[in-house]
């Protein structure tokens, strides 16, 4: 077949992916890496149980090709999916939403931009106050935190993504952001 | 297709479809399944809609001409003759609209505003529409039954008054 599928949309690999089940490792190999993390930042799953919840995901995006809503975003509904799945394990294993950060310093950037705070240097004390706030964090807003700062999603993405009007959306993101700065406050860093 | 992109998570989901022989589900088990979300919804707004019929019911056919004997204030009247029973249950069925609208796939979009007034509106509408039919096709006594026994209950014993409602009852 010479199709160059790289170039392919996602929407475009929805609808070939219906008649034709060889473009499903496609949609796989560009959602896989990006699933697993988000997976394993929302929680203490091992790599097993990330695949097996990885797969679980991908089963579902199969059977439901056909519902796929043309008016969302793919990206949305595949990380729709695989945040439902997440709350079915957290049932299934009484776990619950377990924010980490990696010790990336892109996403405290990126943090630190979202509240107007422009900095060269984070300092690990910053780090580890930055991470008890958000771990102490209700999970509606972990959840938020998770798409908006480190997923990179926009305010309608994260709507559709959490199935919440954009409204609620944009109330949580800024009393995490009010929440953070008030940590920051408190340390001195933010004035 | 370029079977480099296949890796490994890959292979074995497609290797479980097969096993399993799932398949994409048809658009006629995805449309009846849509059509099921929006049933409760529909349900609720009915059941909300008759209890509005019965409030108009209420309201309309209150012993207006017996006001003073029942209470001099009109808010305690109204309050007296409109079944209370229907107003609770009107509230509950609102909030149970906000429930079952957002379980359907775009409910979640809207602001619990938006549906309150959605689902006030419709129900405002049918409930008319089911009073209307109801005055004129025949007397439904779903609507008209319970009010009257609110009526006879709190309406203080005057032989006037009994002889009125008797006569009332008695017609047509």
């Amino acid at each position: 077949m010479a199709v160059s599928v790289d170039k392919m949309s996602d929407e475009e690999l929805v609808s070939f992916c219906i008649d034709d089940i060889q473009f499903l490792p496609v949609i796989i190999h560009r959602y896989e890496s990006k699933l697993f993390s988000y997976i394993s930042r929302k929680s203490n799953a091992t790599k097993e149980d990330i695949e097996d919840i990885l797969q679980e995901v991908f089963i579902k995006v199969y059977k439901n090709l056909r519902d796929f809503d043309k008016n969302l975003k793919f990206s949305s509904w595949i990380y729709r999916i695989t945040h439902n799945e997440m709350i079915n394990w957290y049932r299934k294993t009484k776990n619950h939403n377990t924010l980490s950060l990696d010790d990336n310093e892109h996403i405290y950037s990126t943090l630190f931009s979202e509240i107007d705070l422009y900095r060269d240097a984070i300092d690990e004390e910053m780090k580890i106050n930055i991470n008890k706030t958000l771990k102490e964090l209700p999970d509606k807003y972990k959840e938020i935190v998770e798409l908006r700062f480190f997923e990179d999603k926009s305010y309608e993405e994260i709507a559709d993504i959490l199935c919440i009007p954009i409204g609620t959306v944009s109330v949580r993101i800024n009393r995490v952001k009010d929440k953070l700065r008030n940590i920051l406050n408190k340390n001195k860093i933010y004035e | 297709m370029n079977k480099e992109n296949k890796n490994n998570l890959g292979e074995s989901v497609i290797q479980r479809i097969k096993k399993d022989n799932i398949n994409p589900y048809s658009y006629l088990y995805l449309n009846i399944r849509t059509v099921l979300f929006w049933v409760p919804t529909f349900i609720i707004i009915m059941i909300g809609a008759f209890a509005f019929a019965g409030l108009l019911f209420g309201f309309v056919h209150a012993p207006w001409e017996h006001r003073l004997d029942i209470h001099p204030s009109i808010f305690i009247f109204l309050i007296r003759v409109i079944p209370a029973i229907w107003l609770v249950g009107l509230s509950v069925f609102l909030l149970s609209i906000i429930r079952a609208l957002r379980t359907t796939k775009a409910g979640y979009k809207y602001s619990i505003l938006k549906i309150l007034l959605f689902s006030v509106v419709a129900i405002i509408t049918i409930g008319t529409f089911i009073f209307v039919l109801d005055s004129r096709v025949k007397h439904n006594k779903i609507i008209r039954y319970p009010a009257e026994r609110r009526y006879n209950r709190i309406l203080p014993p005057h032989p006037m008054i009994d002889i009125r409602i008797q006569n009332e009852r008695n017609l047509p």
